[in-house]
Formats: C-alpha cells, structure tokens, sequence
C-alpha cells in the first residue's frame, strides 16, 4: 500500500472513530431503559399482547403449541365479554426458531415496533429476550425451561419462575421408594438441559440413601443403548429414570425389553397422546412426573379447571386440541388475566398489571396446578414441593399415586420424602391422609 | 467372554450405520472426486420422502422405497451433477467443498420450507421388524432392523465395490476421477460417467437415510441435521479408508461400533473420565486418523495433467472501476457511512439498531473468512467454534474476575488464536479438503463435548456477556452500534494491512502455486499458521462482541452448523474483500430479522439464499455479489466508453480491462492489481 493511501485510510478510520465516539456518548444519554408508565396496546375495548415461541427450530413441537393455549383462553374469555370490556387480542405471534438471538430481536419489535401491552406464551428453549424485556417492565408470561425468568418481578413463568431441579429430588426418591426401587440407574443426554436435571435426581436420591447403581448423563443423541442397557442389567436396576427425548425413551425401552430387563421406568419428558398412540407397546409401565393435573382426570367432578380447558381445547380440533405445551399456554393466559381482574378498573398500565400480580400467594394456574406465592416465586423456589404422576397401563395414561382423589403429592422439604397435605388454594379434593 | 460379546456384538450393525455413511463419502468421492459433506443431508431427504410417501400417500412400504431410494434420490444425483458439479473445475478442491456445503445447508433448510414443520413419530421402516428380536448370538438379542441394516449393508458394498473393481463402469468412474479432460481424450464419455457415479451414490446415500430411520422414534423438519450426528463416525471410516477402499471404510465403521460399544461397556458408568473418554473417542481417532494416516495426504492433489489449463479468477469489481467513478464512489461511500451513523443514532427504531449492531459484530468476525477463504483459498469449517471461544472467555472473565468485556474479548480473541494455532499446528501440513475436515470435526468437538460445560459454555445458564464500559456505557444499543463501527473500523484496517502486507503477498504466491512460492523461499508452513491464528483471533474478538451484543451465550449460541452457514453466507457475498465481510454480516443480520415479518413457514429462507449462493462458488469465487458488481462496473465501463467515442477522447479503461476480459492469471502475477483490492472506496 502506497504511504499516501495509507494515510488517507487512516484519516479516514480516525474519523470515523472520533464521529462514532461522539455520537456514541449521545447515544448512551438517549439510551432508555425502566419501566414505563404508559399503557402500550391498550384501548377502550381491547389489550393486545404477543407471544413468542419456537415455531419452525428444532424441537419446535415441545414449544409451539402454547401459542394454542393463549388462543383457546383468550377466545374463551372474549366470549364471556372480555376483561372489563376490553377484548384481548393476540396480536403479534413471533417464531424466534429456537435461537436466543432471534428470540431477543423479536422481544424487541414486539415492544418497539408492535407496542403490545404484554407478552403472554412464552416457548422457547432459549429465552434470549428475557433481560430486555425485565428491563422495559413488559409483563410476560410462559413456561420456564431456562434460569432466564428468575429474579425478574415482571416474568411469571407458569409454576413460579425459579427453576429448580433440587426440589423435584424428594418426589424422584418418593416415586423411586413407591416403585420398590433396590438398585436405580439414571440416563440423560450430555446437553446441559437434559443432564442438569437428571444430576440433581441423582444427587437427590443418593442423599434420601437411595441406591443409585447405575448413572449416564453423557449419552449421545441417536446412539445405541445397548451397552447401557447391560451395565444396568449387571446392576439389578429394577428402576430406571430417564431425561430424553422421545428418540431417546424410545430407545432405551426397546433395548430393556429385547435384553430381557423390566424395570419401572420414570420418564421427564413424553406425557403425549400421539406418543403414546405411536409406541404405546413400548411404555407400558412407564411414569411419568408432571407439575399438573392429569389430563386424565377430566370429568372426575373434582377439577373444573381442567374440564374447562379440556373442553375449551377441544373445540380446535382437527386443528389442535389439549396437550401439555398447550396447557402452559393456558395457565399464562390464564394469570395474565388474573391479574388484569386483579388491577380491577383502576388505571391499567404495564407496572399496576405486574403489580398486583407481585401480591397474589396463591396463583393455582387455572385449577391445574399448586399455588404459586409470587411474592417469593420470582426468585425462591419455597415448599411445599408437589407432583403429580401418570402410568401407563395397556396403552392409556392413567393417574398413579393418587390419594383420596387428590393428584398432587407434596413434600414439606427438599431434604425429606415425608409427605405432607397440599397447600390450601390446590385443585382437587383434600386427602384424608397425608 | 461373554460379556465382552454382549457388549461388541451390538456394535455391529450400530457400525453398520456409520458403514453406510462412510462407504457414502468413499463411493462419492471415488465416484465423483467430491468429498460430499452433503451426504447426511441427502440421506435425510430421501428418509422424509420415504416417509411422506408411506404416511401421506398411503403408498406400501416396498413401493416408497423404490420411489425414494431408487426414482428420487439418483433423479437427484443427476440434478447435482448436470446443474452444479459438472460446472466445477477439475482441480479446485475448494469450490467443490464449498458447493457441497451449500447442498448440505440448502436440502434441509428447504424440507420445511415445501412440507411444514409437523414432526412425524414411529417412522416407517424397511425390512424386518425392529421391536421384534428374531435371533440370539452369543446370547446377544438381535433386532429386525439390526439385521436389515447389516445384511443389506454388506450386500450393498460388496455389490459396489464388484462394480468398482470388476466392470469396465467402475473403471471408467476412477478414470473420470482421476482426470476428466484425459479420460474423454481416451474417447470415454466423462459426463454421463460422471452423472452415472453421482446417481448411484446418491441412490445409496437415500438407502443410508431409509436404513436409518428406524433409529429416529420421531422424523423431525425442523431438526434436519439430525442425522450428522453419525458423521464424525462416518467421517473417521472415510478417512481410516483414506477415501479409497470402500471394504476398509466398511470394516474400520464396524470397527468404531464396537469399539464404542465397550468402551462404553467397561468403562465405570458414571465418571466424568470415562465418560469424556467415551465423548472424546470419535474425535480423537478422527484427528489422529487425518494426521496419521499417509494415504490422505495426498487425496486432493489433483493428477490431473490439465487441471492447470482452468481458467484464471476474475479480477475484483474495483479492479475494473472506470477512474471518473472513483471520486464519486468514495464521497458516496463516506456519505454512506455518515448517513448510517446519523440515522441510527436518531431515526432507526431501536429493534433495528440491535440488529446493525448483530450485524456489525458478525461483520468482524466475518472478516475471519476474509483472512482464511478470501486470501490463503483455504476452507475453515470452524469459525463459528472459535467465535465461541472468543465469547465464553470473555463472559466468563466478566462474570468470575469483573474483567472489562472489551478487554474479554481481546483476551478472548488471543485465546481463539491460541487454540487457531493449535488447530493449525494439527493441520498444517494438510490443505483444502483434509484441512476442512479437520476444521469441521473440531468444530462438531466444540459443539458436542467442549461448550456444553458449565466451565466453558456456562451449562443450563449460559454464560452473561454484559455490554462494555470505557468511560461511556454501552448498555445502550444505539451507543454501542458506534463502539463497533469503530471496531469494524480497525478491524478492517488490519485486515487490510495483512492483505497487503508481506504475508498477504506471500498468501496471494501460496494461492495462485504452493510450489512456486515454495520454491521463492516462502515458507507455507509459517504463512498458514499465521493466518490460521490470526483468522481464529479475529473470529473470537467477533465472536465475543456478538455475545455482547445479544447479552449472553450459551452451547446453543456457536453450534457447528453455525460455521457452515457463516461460510456461505460470505461465500456468497464476497470472501475476497473486507467489504464483502460488512456485506455477509450485514446481510445476515438484516436479512434474519427482516424474515421474521414473513409467515414463519418461510423464516429458515435465508439459509437456502445464501446456500444456493454459494453454489455459485465455482464460477464466480469472488462472490455473486462481487460478480454482480463487476458485470456492471464493466456496463457502465462501456457507457463511459461510448460516451468518450462520440466526444473523440481516448477512453480511461482501467489497466485490468486492457489486460483481458477475465483479468490476470493467479498468483505472484496478480499481487500488482490485487493491491487494488480493498474497502472499495
């Protein structure tokens, strides 16, 4: 290069530098952030929120269909009138295909560009969007698999916003005890997600004094059990849980049941019709944990809640019907207009929504779920700890566990499988015994 | 005994599965003298046909697999050959890679594109019933479709491996490879050779995704590159088999099932070493196979006697500028800028000022390939890795030691450079393809084992990557969009210091001849560690600000595909020019978000633009934007030309356009004008 050439090109660098940093001072004090006072996407007769959720990325059908959810909530309440007159209106449905970045770009045009009032359905395995929209005071509501909710007064994920694998340990070591476990193995793939809340069981189990013989949280996608599926024979393991995909599951039933090996397994994942219609042979025996009530015990006279939202969700069909991703929809939909009733016919902004949500402690999620406090939920997760299960008998799900017909099982602590009553606000019946 | 059994018979036919993806790459590579890394991809087309066409169409088994397998799959064979391969030079390994990565990216993007996103549960399979055990060895259960898998395997490589050895085709195919241009001088028809090679192996790789299926409990669209996770396996046959014995490959794949199988078998469960031991495996036989294995070394030397005779690369759109344009083009390229800065500082609406800052950080860690592709004509299938590398540090010094993120991802991009010269060191006596390789199974290292720690990727969380603070807070994106501009800047200033520099000169003689410029004196070991180290360095110090930008990065943020996506897209978009990096990475970043308007069946478009842009790597290896560029220059070059003709006045050609329309030959020869190369100003 020339040394004339040369120096132009740094002049010119200089000055774009020197522009740039001027500028760049502007801009930071230009730069904007807290929550606003204003209410964006509300008018007289309606309130127009978003929703944001893993449409077209890979594992888009565990994402996707909360979108249905808020839908079929939203159709529902607008037919009853809406929320004090004002209709509720989905507006603006964003894929951000199962990228954070894409996820926070299209947080972004939904407060920037689209100015709806708040988010409700939240899909996503990669929550990109969740810091920037905490820091706009967005009121925001969907289904935790990530640590982005915690500590965000205004992210109300939908059984509270602390994900902790650690208290779901004294259910692991009750069902394991329930099962007649001896000897447990534990499988999970080597992705954080999937290993993390595997590790935690067993670090749970082991510390009930259960005897944990066998642990892989390091498998491969598509890889062959088998080698697994022997160590855990060698092992006696009469239980097996596991933290897969349904490729995964799939494939560790198979080879259990080709290398002559029946234990009881406790699947994370996989509470699905269509699974279940697809390999219903293969699960037989299988349990599986939820947060919620069974589908299953619908019509039992003891959980309206679900039979609304069974009922509501069926009207969708052929086009889509209830599941679990759906039903976290539901439940979001359901607390944003909680909390609108909540706020009442005060002025309706962003921060009173969030607000008055902040003072409810005993949130059911539409009377599917235990009671969240979320005046502690955004950043403890706090006992009781409860589940419920479902097993699989000749090829139909079937509530497990259940108690005076009360689905949900709690634990006073992290530390003990001592049951205890559930909380007052739970869906369903009261047991009479613990 | 045993168990020893128990454990190794299982690997099998699991070997036979990555068999099939190995003899695939064999069979190509013989076949055609293209190392299809498109294959996967292939294979997943023809599973999804397969399936479509039994759960849609209704049709039985038997007859989608002949429609899949062997109607559609070599009708595809063909359509790469006739409308993509055919065109490619005999000799430039790189364009060859480059377009079968466009294949690769191109296939599955489309799928949902065409078919919707609707995962498909309990695909169909051909033969024997997988749920079904039919036989016990050695007290092994054996499944339906563990048998189907290994006897049609076998019975397939046999049968092709007869084809190649016995009959005057299969002699004809390793002829065509060896050179094309001598073999039609022996009067062979190369091209129908050609097509007939590309037909089977195609044929075989839909065999290898129908096999497969039953392996997959759920057929996902959305989740195409599903199915590479066999490839580094199959990768490591391939190369085992130095890419020429297809009974090797099928042996050292059958080998690695086993293998795999007991180490998992007598390593203790649930260790953090055997585990990473059992991780680490494939990657390790696959490096130390690709460095150790002497027939390899010599797999992309071209024997082709008239491989020489390939036309020249065109000379750059500035090259061919008509002088009266140059003052015009930089005062409207400055206006450009200033508009830019004034307009994002004020007007832009703030969702799109994230956005240019996206893209001004991938445009840094773009600049990689500018280095890597654009100057040495070597492929890295691993920048996006080292981008990685370059965020973790940075969020991970930010969050344990309250380190400045600016000055993370300084350190960040020396430690990328760091592990660039490791890799380089691996690779340095390796070009075009086996480099590639090497890259690329770094890469899917990376993804699969290194970023998914809690210590490296940040685990669950991810890792916080906050904005910089100099005195100014950047937190705002508007104020950070300067920041980078600024860092663009100096970055492309470098870049260009290297490109005109010494070791741009000797990049420019190792390009055009390695053995020419081997024989001046240069050494090529030194030139290609440099630029491999200096190329990884600027990818992580990008990498590190594109963290920043979005705020965090976890093992989702880099994955290996990533790297092949970020190639083409500068593939696309102009490899050769620090411009046409700002070009690729703001194109990428606008081009994303901008999608996101459109109904979200057409949001994975972008990938399929830029793949099939990159298609276009043989006949324009400057970029179609480039190529495009200067087909224009050259327009208005003729409009200038009239317009001096009528007025009587010699024309101001400029000095390239004399020389020829297709510029001047590759090399030492070239360095004069490529000097004109630059930001375009």
């Amino acid at each position: 290069m020339s040394r004339s050439r040369r120096a132009r090109l740094t002049t010119a660098v200089s000055a774009v530098a020197a522009v740039a940093l001027l500028v760049a001072a502007c801009g930071n004090a230009s730069g904007h952030n807290g929550v606003s006072n204003l209410s964006p996407g509300v008018t007289s007769n309606s309130i127009t929120v978003g929703s944001i959720a893993n449409i077209t990325g890979p594992l888009s059908s565990d994402f996707a269909p909360i979108v249905n959810g808020v839908q079929a909530y939203f159709s529902m309440i607008n037919a009853e009138g809406g929320v004090d007159g004002r209709k509720l209106k989905l507006g603006y449905q964003e894929d951000d295909q199962g990228s954070g970045t894409t996820d926070l770009a299209v947080a972004q045009k939904l407060v920037e560009q689209d100015h709806v009032f708040a988010v409700v359905g939240v899909g996503t395995p990669f929550f990109g969007g969740a810091k920037y929209l905490a820091s706009q005071g967005v009121p925001t509501f969907g289904y935790a698999v990530s640590t982005d909710w915690e500590g965000h007064p205004s992210l109300f994920a939908d059984f509270g916003s602390v994900l902790c694998f650690q208290c779901g340990a004294p259910g692991d070591a009750w069902t394991a005890e329930q099962l007649g476990a001896t000897s447990i193995g534990v499988v999970a793939y080597g992705v954080p997600q999937s290993a993390a809340a595997c590790n935690a069981a067993v670090t749970g189990m082991r510390g009930f004094g259960l005897n944990v013989t066998f642990t892989d949280t390091a498998f491969t996608f598509g890889a062959d059990p088998t080698a697994d599926v022997l160590k855990m024979k060698a092992a006696n393991v009469n239980v097996l849980f596991t933290c897969l995909d349904v490729t995964g599951n799939v494939a560790f039933a198979r080879s259990l049941i080709q290398n002559g090996m029946s234990p009881k397994q406790v699947w994370f994942n996989g509470y699905d019709r269509n699974t279940l219609k697809q390999y219903g042979s293969l699960m037989n025996g299988v349990y599986l944990g939820l947060q919620h009530v069974p589908f299953e015990s619908a019509l039992s006279g003891d959980y309206p809640g679900l039979d609304t939202y069974i009922r509501e969700m069926s009207k969708y069909q052929p086009n889509f019907t209830y599941n679990e991703t759906a039903l976290d929809g539901w439940i979001a939909a359901d607390q944003f207009v909680t909390g609108l009733k909540a706020v009442g016919k005060g002025k309706l902004t962003q921060a009173s929504l969030v607000k008055a949500i902040n003072q409810e402690t005993a949130y059911n999620g539409a009377g599917l779920t235990t009671p969240v406090n979320w005046k502690t939920a955004h950043t403890l997760a706090t006992p009781p700890f409860c589940q419920s299960s479902v097993e699989v008998e000749n090829g139909s799900f079937v509530p497990a566990f259940v108690n005076d017909g009360q689905v949900f099982t709690c634990f006073g602590s992290k530390t003990s499988t001592d049951t205890v009553p559930p909380p007052a606000g739970t869906p369903g019946p009261s047991p009479t015994s613990g | 005994m045993s168990t020893f059994l128990n454990y190794g018979i299982p690997g099998i036919p699991y070997g036979c599965d990555f068999a099939l993806v190995a003899v695939g790459l064999v069979l190509t590579y013989r076949a055609t003298g293209v190392f299809n890394l498109a294959f996967g991809s292939q294979a997943f087309l023809a599973a999804f046909i397969f399936d479509l066409l039994v759960r849609s169409e209704g049709l039985p088994v038997w007859l989608a697999f002949v429609l899949s397998v062997l109607v559609i799959s070599p009708a595809f064979g063909l359509a790469l050959d006739r409308f993509l391969y055919r065109h490619i030079p005999s000799a430039s390994t790189t364009a060859k890679l480059v377009s079968s990565v466009g294949v690769l990216i191109a296939i599955p993007f489309t799928i949902p594109i065409l078919f919707g996103n609707a995962p498909r549960l309990n695909p169909p399979t051909l033969g024997l019933n997988i749920n079904k055990v039919y036989i016990h060895v050695f007290s092994t259960p054996i499944n339906g479709a563990e048998i189907s898998t290994t006897v049609i395997t076998v019975v397939v490589v046999a049968a092709i491996m007869a084809v190649f050895r016995w009959t005057s085709i299969g002699l004809q195919m390793r002829a065509v490879v060896e050179s094309r241009r001598m073999s039609q001088l022996e009067g062979i028809n190369a091209p129908s050779v050609a097509a007939g090679a590309w037909a089977l192996s195609s044929a075989l790789a839909g065999l290898a995704g129908v096999l497969l299926l039953p392996l997959q409990a759920e057929l996902s669209p959305t989740n195409p590159l599903q199915f590479t996770a066999l490839l580094v396996a199959g990768l490591t046959a391939a190369a085992i088999a130095s890419c020429r014995s297809m009974g090797i490959a099928l042996g050292s794949a059958i080998g690695l099932g086993v293998i795999e199988n007991l180490l998992k078998g007598y390593l203790p469960s649930g260790g953090v070493l055997s585990s990473a031991v059992v991780e680490a495996f494939p990657f390790v036989v696959l490096v130390g196979t690709l460095l150790l294995n002497p027939g390899l070394r010599t797999m992309d030397l071209s024997s082709d006697p008239l491989a020489a005779a390939d036309p020249p690369l065109a000379p750059p759109a500035i090259a061919v500028r008509d002088r009266r344009l140059e003052r015009p083009t930089r005062i409207g390229f400055w206006l450009l800028v200033v508009a830019f800065l004034a307009l994002s500082a004020t007007w832009v609406p703030g969702v799109w000022v994230t956005t240019f800052d996206e893209g001004l950080a991938l445009s840094i860690l773009f600049l990689s390939f500018t280095l890597m592709t654009g100057m040495s004509g070597q492929i890295s299938l691993c920048q996006a890795s080292f981008a990685g590398v370059g965020a973790f540090t940075a969020g991970q010094l930010a969050s344990h030691m309250g380190l400045s993120v600016l000055l993370g991802a300084v350190v960040g991009g020396l430690l990328a450079a760091a592990v660039g010269t490791l890799v380089a060191i691996i690779a340095i006596r390796l070009s075009g393809l086996l480099l590639a390789l090497v890259t690329l199974s770094f890469a899917l290292f990376c993804d699969q084992l290194l970023f998914q720690y809690s210590w490296s990727g940040g685990g669950l969380a991810g890792v916080n990557v906050p904005r910089p603070v100099l005195g100014v807070n950047f937190s705002s994106d508007r104020a950070f969009l300067f920041l980078l501009v600024v860092l663009l800047a100096l970055s492309m200033v470098l870049v260009l210091l290297v490109q005109r520099g010494t070791v741009g000169r000797y990049l420019a003689a190792m390009r055009g001849s390695p053995t020419a410029a081997a024989s001046m004196g240069i050494s090529l070991r030194t030139v290609r560690l440099t630029v491999f180290a200096m190329s990884a360095g600027i990818a992580g110090f990008g990498g590190a600000l594109y963290a920043s930008v979005i705020g965090s990065a976890s093992s989702q943020t880099f994955p290996y595909e990533y790297s092949l996506v970020f190639l083409v897209a500068v593939i696309t978009l102009g490899p050769r020019t620090v411009e046409g990096a700002v070009q690729a990475g703001m194109g990428y970043a606008v081009g994303f978000f901008a999608l996101t308007y459109l109904p979200t069946r057409f949001q994975g478009i972008q990938p399929v633009l830029f793949a099939f842009g990159s298609i276009t790597y043989a006949a324009h290896p400057e970029g179609i934007l480039e190529y495009q560029k200067t087909r224009w220059m050259r327009r208005v070059n003729r409009v200038f030309a009239l317009y001096d003709a009528r007025r009587g006045r010699a024309t101001a050609t400029p000095a390239v356009e004399l020389a020829g329309a297709e510029g001047p030959a590759v090399g030492l020869a070239t360095a004069p004008v490529r000097s004109g190369e630059g930001v375009g100003v």
